[in-house]
């Protein structure tokens, strides 16, 4: 008589004691439905111990493993859990304000070079003196008087060379004073 | 040496000798490459850092796989929801399996219908027979680390086969 499936399953592992082990091997002998189903279970241990040879490891599973236990301990630290969004953000603004703020101070010239060349060209300085006492100016101011015309027009007047003054180009004055007192 | 030295030295012993074991539990519950490793990296974790107050040895091992399979089972569980279709491109997508030449193809339908039975046979007697298949335990260890009888172990590893011959006796599997 077969033995029940479940003690030819154990048979197949080798987890029979001596004895059952003995028995059931002289059966086998001449047992074909029996040995048929072996055979069947050796085809499956095969398949999975080649399923299981598939299977490659690249061999650098400990040095993972450091990583993520430093990433578990990083996350596991309370404080570090409590600023890891604040403190970059924070960090972040501090940097922007700290650049604004040294480009604040540093001269336009050295901010932007290229346009204060272009304002150097296009306004040259100038400089110009003039020195005066307070008598030339009452001299000047009463030979304009003098010299006012009652005609309407606008009068150019020449200043006399001996004025202590510098030459500004051509002034001409107007005086309202003519119109006012126009018939 | 200092005892951190010796416990990190026993630990670093433990995680080169069983973490291919394990590698391969996690992956015939799972059966996916990315995810077993991930749940091996976890378990060992969780071991590294209770290790001080966790037994070493064999004990330790069948802590990690208890560990495992409880954190695969719960993978499995999210997995399930997904598509289907998804399920099967990332099985085939994420196994690594070595080029051994001519036989490759037929090796590697072998292993697809292996892979794809197991995966539906039903859990409790699967990861009975993964212990077994893929982890070489004896009845002995099997119970400690399920925590059943080993009687009950027998009876589960032969459920598990009848339901594996039933699936697979339409498959030809390839044997090198």
């Amino acid at each position: 008589m077969c033995p029940d499936l479940i003690t030819l399953s154990a048979y197949f592992d080798r987890e029979l004691t001596e004895n059952s082990f003995k028995e059931v091997e002289s059966h086998l002998k001449g047992c074909s439905f029996c040995t048929n189903f072996l055979s069947r279970l050796e085809i499956h241990r095969t398949g999975f111990h080649a399923d299981a040879s598939a299977l490659c490891l690249d061999g650098g599973e400990l040095s993972k493993f450091r990583r993520c236990v430093n990433r578990a301990r990083l996350r596991r630290i309370p404080s570090v859990r409590f600023v890891a969004v604040p403190l970059p953000l924070a960090a972040a603004v501090l940097a922007v304000l700290l650049v604004l703020t040294v480009l604040n101070f540093m001269p336009i010239e050295r901010r932007f070079p290229q346009s204060a060349r272009l304002q150097r060209n296009i306004y040259p300085t100038t400089v110009v003196s003039l020195s005066l006492t307070p008598n030339d100016v009452e001299n000047l101011i009463h030979l304009m008087e003098g010299r006012q015309g009652f005609d309407g027009h606008a009068t150019t007047y020449v200043l006399p060379a001996e004025l202590p003054v510098a030459w500004l180009g051509n002034p001409q004055v107007q005086n309202a004073a003519v119109h006012e007192n126009k018939p | 040496m200092s005892s951190s030295a010796e416990s990190e030295a026993e630990f670093i012993e433990l995680f080169n000798g069983f973490y291919a074991k394990l590698y391969r539990i996690v992956w015939g519950i799972c059966g996916q490459g990315e995810a077993a490793e991930e749940i091996c990296q976890e378990a060992f974790l969780r071991y590294y850092e209770r290790r001080d107050r966790l037994p070493g040895g064999d004990e330790a091992c069948y802590w990690l796989i208890r560990v495992a399979k409880n954190l695969a089972l719960n993978y499995e569980k999210r997995r399930r929801r997904e598509n289907e279709v998804y399920r099967q491109y990332s099985l085939q997508a994420s196994k690594t399996v070595r080029n051994d030449g001519e036989h490759e193809v037929l090796a590697d339908e072998s292993l697809k219908a292996v892979q794809k039975a197991l995966s539906m046979v039903p859990y409790k007697l699967r990861i009975v027979l993964i212990l077994k298949e893929y982890a070489d335990y004896p009845y002995s260890a099997i119970a400690k680390i399920l925590h059943i009888t080993e009687n009950n172990v027998k009876i589960r590893v032969f459920r598990a086969r009848q339901h594996l011959i039933k699936l697979l006796s339409g498959e030809e599997l390839y044997v090198p």
